[in-house]
């Protein structure tokens, strides 16, 4: 190499930051799969080097009649002509054979996503086909987050996240850990119990109330891997000198110590609270409660924590 | 899901089928300029066809914006609540009634 590509390539290195190993991957399963684990301790500060010279397509037949092509790099150039060609003959139409682009390096698996079916207590189905798209959408992304968390993928379950509050800003973020920590589940095993007994379902009586819980949580909070500690506390304690008749804070994962952190600096609550503590392994809250009201959304998540 | 792999694919042998394609950032905005969109002064996408710029819920987008374009009239999604909005509206969420509470 001559001395000034060692000198470019040692700058560099020096502006990205030193990487102590290099990962080399085969083909783009194996990618996505390092890419997925890039935070974690077995890769973390390691580069990870694609090696797709002999795999510029792999197609995987799945169930059905649906292929998955990963498409790597020019090479596949003959291949995605033939694709244009079909994509230009969808612009115009609809109902047309479906190509769906998805992009290779996400942590995120779209298709995963989209194709995977959403497990749901059978005793929400009915409600599910009453609630309007938009909760539709947060339920989905809501139980995608909690399989994530439960199998160990905190990563994927927080870029889900950030992507939901991208989308649908505090309220999407909202609802989604009002279902993972149990709240919301409770609120709809109401809606559902006043739908069996109804003769017709009132779509708008369930979803003002969804609603209404959502924006009435707003002391409620959940700690996540990013949170500011300071300012976490400081609503806290501003919503105890408010008086509020409920107030939480709740971490999940990693976030439990987070919010662990966060009831340190929270200052002593009046003595009409009553002061619920659980500390689990993977799991942590705390509650300040009071009055009808504030009994009332306890008894929502009392028996989940 | 059964899986099936294989290094020189020939179009002959997906056609027919449903198709999921996963690109690399490079390879997807060559595949938007090959479809009819390009990008104006500003950095927008634009749809080579009615001279517009295309917009996500009435969002003007950049093709980094883009996370994906999704099966018939081409729909672009800028994330994956995007994703579950469409899919919500075209009812295609996938629900499995379960005993677990």
């Amino acid at each position: 190499m001559h001395p000034i590509e060692v000198f470019i390539k040692g700058l560099l290195d020096f502006l990205r930051g030193s990487k102590d190993k290099a990962i080399k991957v085969n083909d783009i399963e194996a990618y996505r799969d390092a890419i997925n684990k890039i935070d974690s301790p077995e890769l973390r500060n390691s580069e990870i080097i694609k090696d797709f010279k002999d795999s510029t397509i792999t197609v995987n037949k799945t169930e059905g009649n649906t292929y998955n092509i990963y498409i790597i790099d020019k090479d596949a150039d003959e291949i995605v002509d033939k694709l244009v060609e079909r994509l230009k003959s969808e612009k115009d139409k609809e109902n047309v054979p479906k190509v769906n682009v998805f992009p290779a390096e996400e942590k995120i698996n779209y298709l995963g996503f989209k194709d995977d079916e959403k497990e749901l207590d059978k005793k929400y189905t009915s409600l599910y086909a009453q609630l309007n798209d938009r909760h539709k959408a947060l339920l989905a992304l809501a139980i995608d987050i909690t399989k994530h968390y439960s199998e160990k993928q905190a990563d994927i379950a927080d870029a889900t996240k950030r992507s939901t509050a991208e989308k649908y800003g505090d309220y999407g973020l909202k609802f989604c850990n009002l279902w993972t920590q149990g709240y919301l589940k409770n609120i709809f095993s109401m809606l559902a119990e006043g739908l069996a007994n109804s003769n017709e379902p009132d779509k708008i009586h369930i979803d003002t109330t969804i609603t209404g819980f959502i924006n009435e949580a707003d002391s409620i909070e959940f700690a996540h891997k990013y949170s500011d500690v300071v300012k976490t506390a400081i609503k806290v304690n501003n919503s105890l000198t408010l008086k509020k008749d409920y107030v939480a804070v709740h971490g999940l994962g990693s976030a439990a110590e987070k919010a662990k952190k966060v009831v340190e600096k929270v200052k002593e609550a009046g003595s009409e609270y009553k002061i619920v503590t659980k500390d689990g392994k993977r799991r942590f809250s705390k509650i300040w409660y009071k009055g009808e009201h504030g009994s009332y959304i306890y008894s929502l998540v009392e028996k989940l924590l | 899901m059964a899986k099936e792999s294989f290094q020189s694919a020939r179009w002959e042998d997906f056609k027919d089928g449903e198709l999921a394609l996963f690109l690399n950032e490079d390879t997807r905005d060559k595949l938007f300029s090959k479809i009819g969109y390009s990008v104006d002064k500003q950095g927008f996408l634009v749809d080579d066809k009615i001279k517009e710029r295309v917009k996500i819920n009435g969002i003007e987008i950049k093709p980094s914006d883009i996370k994906g374009i999704l099966a018939g009239s081409h729909i672009f999604i800028r994330n994956i609540g995007d994703l579950a909005e469409v899919l919500a509206q075209r009812n295609e969420i996938k629900i499995r009634p379960t005993d677990k509470s």
